[in-house]
């Protein structure tokens, strides 16, 4: 073989390796399972409503009074999802249990309860935390925060991998801006939960796991501190970069997102958020303007739509998405959970209130 | 429409895009072999080749490609792959190093290029984001 011939071979190889790294590295991008369970009728309502987005496995649930529906697609009633912020309303329901068992009030100080130091933040109350009204930025500003934040956001990455004392050290170091005024706060829900178990002398996934999830028997709904934590078939979720997420554990800010349960378990809470059984149910009670037109409890925001009053709050993570949506006055709610981070709001919004939101 | 919809075709259209461009730019000076659009010298082309990569891996990293077609990510790939090949072919009739004023730049761009690719590709396969 001539030296012309060999340069020829070598750059056909050189094209097909950088080929093949391409088909390995290659964007994943989902299509909604065809694998359909669940009752048919609503499969039929839910199907249209998920064209036009990415979406791999989904569940849908609707209750109406006593009779409950789901539509699962690639999953079924025990199929694990990330449910993001929902997780607030949970952190909220056991501040309303906290004050009901007179373990603290909404005017609590942080400070009370944290170790700040002095800092702008020991001020501000359990109430304003959970109403985002505190006044704390969504997310910890100081560089290195920022820098992981980034990172995380652009490569599928867990956002959160900090301690307890981290947590303290970043709401000891915030600036507080707007308080009083509604804005969206991560960090200020992570140091609730926290402050929370500080005033129960626990820590937050035992406080969870004792005052809500086991009186309500959400056995499958975890709090994974770490990967060893999660089962070995956890569903995995997508980016909107076409990569597999990484699962979001969450650790001190466990409070703002992170919590993974079921369809089914879900149900159970919404159920008995439904009937007043929950445990913090007055978290629901709207009691101040969220500055967008709706009103907010602890964590629920309440808005109309189509002319129905819904108690709602959906949740992301870096590969999952949720939406809880409750018709109180009508004793209806739909909950809709992916592993994808197309937003399910739209869905659960039309099918609650049969407007197209 | 949400204009804010048009955001991630707006990003595919432009990380991916500059590949297209660095690509096609390497091709056609294969290609060509002389005159003023050419590889100067092996720097040259090494400097360029490694920057077509870098800019394929944030293409990668940096499109919504949940909404973008990945049709385009196999099209920017081939296109690369086919550059790859015409760095190669060129490579033996180049001379090492130019003597112009700016062999020196392309030298330190090439290298420093290529250790930014590596350092990157293996922060990535480390955080498991390839996984």
């Amino acid at each position: 073989m001539g030296p012309r011939t060999w340069i020829v071979a070598v750059a056909c190889a050189v094209a097909a390796l950088v080929v093949a790294v391409g088909i390995v590295v290659r964007p994943h991008t989902p299509a909604l399972s065809a694998e359909e369970t669940g009752d048919p009728g609503l499969l039929d309502r839910a199907r249209p409503l998920l064209a036009g987005g990415t979406h791999d496995r989904v569940s849908v649930v609707e209750i109406d009074g006593d009779r409950t529906l789901s539509a699962h697609f690639g999953a079924d009633g025990h199929t694990g999802y990330e449910i993001g912020s929902v997780t607030k309303t949970m952190t909220g329901a056991l501040l309303a249990d906290a004050v009901e068992r007179g373990e603290v009030t909404g005017d609590t100080r942080l400070g009370e309860l944290v170790d700040l130091d002095g800092a702008p933040a020991a001020d501000v109350t359990l109430a304003e935390l959970s109403s985002h009204r505190s006044g704390l930025p969504r997310l910890p500003g100081r560089l290195s925060d920022v820098a992981i934040s980034v990172t995380a956001a652009n490569l599928g990455l867990d956002p959160y991998p900090y301690d307890y004392d981290t947590l303290v050290a970043q709401v000891a170091a915030a600036e507080l801006s707007g308080r009083g005024e509604s804005g969206y706060s991560n960090m200020g829900t992570a140091v609730l939960g926290q402050a929370l178990a500080n005033a129960a002398g626990t820590d937050y996934a035992t406080l969870l796991r004792d005052r809500l999830l086991d009186p309500l028997g959400m056995g499958e709904t975890i709090l994974p501190d770490s990967r060893e934590d999660l089962p070995e078939d956890a569903t995995v979720g997508y980016t909107d970069r076409g990569r597999l997420a990484d699962p979001w554990l969450a650790h001190a800010y466990a409070p703002a997102g992170g919590v993974r349960s079921t369809p089914a378990d879900m149900e159970r809470y919404v159920r008995a958020l439904l009937e007043g059984t929950a445990p913090g149910t007055a978290a629901l009670e709207p009691r101040w303007e969220d500055g967008d037109g709706g009103r907010i409890g602890y964590a629920w925001v309440v808005e109309e739509h189509g002319g129905t009053e819904v108690t709602w709050h959906n949740g992301g993570t870096g590969g999952f998405s949720a939406m809880v949506a409750l018709d109180r006055e009508g004793d209806r709610a739909v909950l809709a959970f992916g592993n994808t981070t197309t937003g399910l709001e739209p869905l659960a919004l039309e099918l609650l209130t049969g407007e197209d939101s | 429409m949400d204009p804010m919809d048009l955001l991630p075709y707006a990003m595919g259209v432009f990380f991916n895009g500059i590949c297209v461009l660095s690509a096609s730019d390497i091709v056609l000076r294969a290609w060509r072999g002389e005159g003023r659009h050419r590889f100067p010298d092996r720097w040259d082309a090494l400097a360029r080749l490694a920057g077509t990569l870098l800019y394929l891996l944030i293409a990668l990293l940096m499109t919504s490609w949940a909404v973008f077609p990945v049709a385009v990510w196999y099209l920017v790939s081939a296109l690369t792959a086919a550059a790859a090949a015409g760095v190669v072919l060129r490579w033996p009739e180049l001379p090492a190093r130019a003597g112009d004023r700016s062999a020196a730049t392309r030298r330190v761009s090439a290298v420093g290029t290529l250790v930014f690719l590596a350092v990157a590709v293996t922060a990535l396969l480390v955080l498991g984001v390839f996984g």
